[in-house]
């Protein structure tokens, strides 16, 4: 198991470097200069020459990423270019939004989509079974930034109950800053939870036809206990799965959502720092959100051995 | 059930959070790359600091007139190959942090500002001050080469006029500026907003209104009408037509509007084929219809304005040249078959993604183009490549996008127009150069008279015109949509949001 751990604590080191060489050479590549994107169309070439020179972007590329890459590996996340403040500060008051954002938008997942997916699963064939496959198919098919704008016409436009975008710190007002996030999160759960619903709807209908639960019930056990401690267990591996992997999704995808509410996460950090050409913050989220999607994607795994002691990681 | 809990409980509590008296949030569209304005070009950063942190030594009202702000009076003096410009400095005038405002501050802005070691963005439009000398601590002389006439209209609003105190490090101002505005600087969120607060030390009694307020980044149209209608925001800057549209009826809610210094136009590349020969230029001159773009773009007639030079009409040097190239498709066949291409061309209009506005003018002129016979592709490019493309590099045909105009008309023409190679070529993206047109801008900073110069930019205008450098089309109006209980606002002939004079009904 630690053997295990480590050897995927290494590719985990070499994906992030493989990442941030070829994100290092595509934003070199696309056309846009850092300066004259700050400069605009009011600067004269003289201006221009001297802010190159200032940002450091005369230099070779090999030597700008030795630059980057000594900083980062010495704990310096180094200056953004556009905003002229430490890169770490910036992306720890982002992180402060997006992943209380996600946490909410996997809860609001988890809270719906595995009760109804469970109802499902065990009136299967009935009305309601229908009813909550059809409901989600359209959870399915409805984009979040969508189902994010509906939500806002509802509760903030027309019933005035909750903020129609922006975040409150949470400094500020804990309860100001929860509300300001619910509505996004909502538009981001709800789509998940229909994932949710039919993945465990499916997931437990296949355990509840295994020999082993067919035993219990002929031992005569009750069978919400059955249900619990028999198939709920085992039907969990594919959706942690899949929630793992959503969870790192949308550190990194709620890029759309934070523009329609216009919420300071890190999906519109890295949004507007591509857009400006800010080079090193660039670099710097995009490492982060590979950190967390590899190290996601080994919890995952790991969580594997709790739920089934039977699978032994190698 | 938990969940249906906390989100009752939510809604429950998000009444208590409403309320805040003296107090204005405002929507705007881009957010500033820094707020010291010696170091940063960006409109979005001279939007918020010019007149409301940093004050300059003049200003301009909103009746275009300019008026004494730091300096209280000055005076002009001929001294043959330069000119003296002496200003007496009000008393009393504090910074934010305290320290009381002499000449030598000023002194230290433009020598500041100037020196080549900042590499200013903004330091080339005073290139003719040559130098700033402290004769009192209240009194300050600008010495420029020749007349430098334009120098009182900088002074009151280019990106750098504002005054910085002496001696503070220029990096940090640029995240903590300090002025003697009405606000002072309180606090920056990056990529959120930005907080000011009053100035309790302001010098002018009864000023401003408000206790703070709140500058919050929504580059999304959508998103702010939702915010002002929800009333999370009061002010949602340059709203775009079809938003105004939505809120003009509503009774809580007020749209005010005004012509702004802001030119939009459909730049040709002078020295490539076709539109190096101006019969070609001309002939997509007369092909355009402004009306059509205004009505389709401003959405209504009076959210626009027909322009025919690179000035804005607000400016009392500006002539009315839309008359030139009235819409004769005709005519435009005509001249393209004199030029040469009497079965049109193909070409491309390159569009700036971001610039929607941009976008969907450039979509009209295609399809104007076409029926003259000039087979038009559009290719939209985001912000970088377009910069990249267009702007630095000049390859490209033809593309839509505006320019920032200011009322002073010296300050117009010196990037685009004046600025050659040793060979005499344009260095400009629109690739157009002529001496005698130098030679005429020339003159027109050399003189104080305003009847003078006021002939000398009319002929200007009518040289650029004649030789359609480019199609100028329309100076689309400010829309500013506000809570209606938001009274003091007024549409400045800069691109600035004045603050100090905005107060709330009843308050």
């Amino acid at each position: 198991m630690i053997a295990y751990a480590f050897r995927r604590f290494l590719s985990l080191i070499v994906s992030c470097f493989l990442i941030s060489v070829l994100v290092f050479i595509v934003m070199h590549v696309i056309p846009g200069d850092p300066a004259q994107i700050m400069l605009g169309t009011e600067a004269d070439p003289s201006t221009l020459a001297a802010l190159r020179d200032q940002l450091g972007l005369d230099l070779p590329i090999y030597a700008q990423y030795g630059a980057w890459a000594r900083g980062v590996l010495s704990g310096d996340l180094g200056e953004s270019l556009r905003y002229h403040v430490p890169i770490s500060k910036l992306i720890a008051s982002r992180l402060a939004v997006t992943a209380p954002l996600a946490i909410i938008a996997i809860l609001i997942a988890i809270v719906i989509g595995l009760p109804t997916g469970l109802y499902a699963a065990t009136h299967r064939g009935k009305l309601g079974d229908y009813g909550v496959m059809a409901l989600s198919q359209v959870g399915l098919s409805i984009p979040s930034f969508w189902l994010g704008i509906l939500l806002m016409l509802a509760f903030s436009l027309g019933l005035h109950w909750l903020p129609a975008g922006g975040f409150v710190p949470w400094g500020k007002s804990f309860i100001g800053a929860l509300q300001s996030l619910l509505l996004p999160a909502m538009a981001l759960g709800l789509i998940r939870a229909a994932v949710v619903a039919r993945l465990s709807r499916s997931s437990l209908l296949e355990v509840l036809g295994r020999d082993y639960v067919r035993t219990a019930r002929g031992k005569g056990v009750h069978e919400m206990r059955v249900l619990w401690k028999h198939a709920l267990r085992n039907s969990l591996i594919p959706i942690v799965t899949v929630l793992g992997m959503q969870f790192a999704a949308l550190l990194a995808g709620a890029i759309i959502i934070e523009n329609v509410f216009y919420l300071p996460g890190l999906g519109r950090l890295a949004f507007q720092a591509i857009g400006q050409r800010d080079l090193p913050l660039v670099q710097d989220i995009v490492v982060l959100i590979a950190v967390l999607v590899v190290g996601m994607n080994l919890i995952v795994d790991l969580a594997y051995a709790l739920l089934d002691p039977r699978i032994r990681l190698e | 059930m938990f969940l249906v809990a906390v989100v009752l409980l939510l809604v429950g509590l998000s009444a208590l959070s409403q309320g805040r008296e003296g107090e204005l949030t405002v929507a705007l569209m881009a957010e500033p790359d820094g707020l010291n304005m010696l170091l940063t070009p960006a409109a979005a950063s001279f939007q918020i600091v010019m007149y409301n942190i940093n004050e300059p030594l003049l200003r301009y009202t909103a009746d275009r007139k300019i008026e004494p702000l730091l300096a209280t009076s000055y005076e002009v003096a001929d001294r043959g190959d330069e000119t003296y410009y002496t200003f007496h400095l009000r008393e009393g005038v504090l910074f934010h942090n305290g320290a009381k405002f002499t000449a030598y501050d000023v002194k230290y802005t433009f020598d500041t500002l100037l020196d080549p070691n900042t590499a200013s963005p903004n330091a080339s439009l005073f290139s003719f001050v040559k130098e700033v000398d402290v004769i009192d601590p209240l009194t300050v002389r600008f010495v420029t080469e020749g007349v430098g006439a334009p120098l009182i209209g900088y002074l009151a609003s280019a990106k750098g006029a504002g005054i910085i105190p002496q001696g503070l490090d220029m990096d940090a101002l640029r995240t903590h500026p300090i002025g003697t505005g009405p606000f002072e600087f309180s606090e920056w969120s990056p990529g959120d907003h930005i907080t000011l607060v009053k100035n309790d030390h302001y010098w002018q009694p009864g000023l401003p209104h408000l206790d703070k307020v709140i500058c919050r980044f929504i580059p999304d149209q959508a998103a702010s009408l939702a915010a002002l209608r929800s009333g999370s925001v009061d002010l949602v800057d340059r709203m775009v037509g079809e938003n105004a549209l939505q809120i003009e009826n509503d009774p809580s809610l007020k749209v005010i509007s005004g012509p702004q210094n802001l030119v939009q136009i459909l730049a040709m590349n002078d020295s490539r084929p076709p539109f190096d020969n101006v019969l070609v230029r001309r002939a997509i001159c007369y092909a355009i219809n402004r009306d059509e773009i205004i009505a389709a773009t401003d959405l209504k007639a009076e959210w626009g304005s027909p322009v025919g030079s690179h000035m804005t009409p607000l400016s009392p040097y500006y002539v009315d040249l839309v008359g030139r190239y009235p819409h004769d498709p005709d005519k435009a066949r005509a001249l393209l078959a004199q030029a040469g291409y009497p079965h049109g061309f193909e070409t491309t209009i390159y569009l700036p993604q971001p610039y929607q506005f941009h976008v969907r003018t450039g979509q009209i002129i295609a399809d104007e183009l076409r029926r003259v016979g000039i087979d038009c592709k559009l290719q939209v490019l985001e912000w970088g490549q377009w910069l990249d493309r267009v702007y630095k590099q000049w390859d490209y045909d033809m593309t839509v996008i505006a320019h920032d105009v200011s009322i002073e008309p010296a300050a117009n023409f010196t990037k685009g127009f004046e600025r050659v190679s040793d060979d005499g070529a344009s260095t400009y993206y629109w690739q157009y150069a002529n001496p005698y047109l130098r030679d005429l801008l020339t003159l027109g900073r050399n003189t104080n008279d305003f009847n003078e110069r006021r002939t000398i930019y009319a002929m200007v205008q009518t040289l650029i015109s004649d030789d359609a450098v480019m199609a100028w089309i329309q100076v689309p109006h400010q829309l500013e949509g506000m809570n209606a209980r938001l009274m003091g606002y007024h549409i400045l002939p800069l691109y600035v949001l004045d603050l100090g004079s905005i107060y709330w009904e009843g308050e």
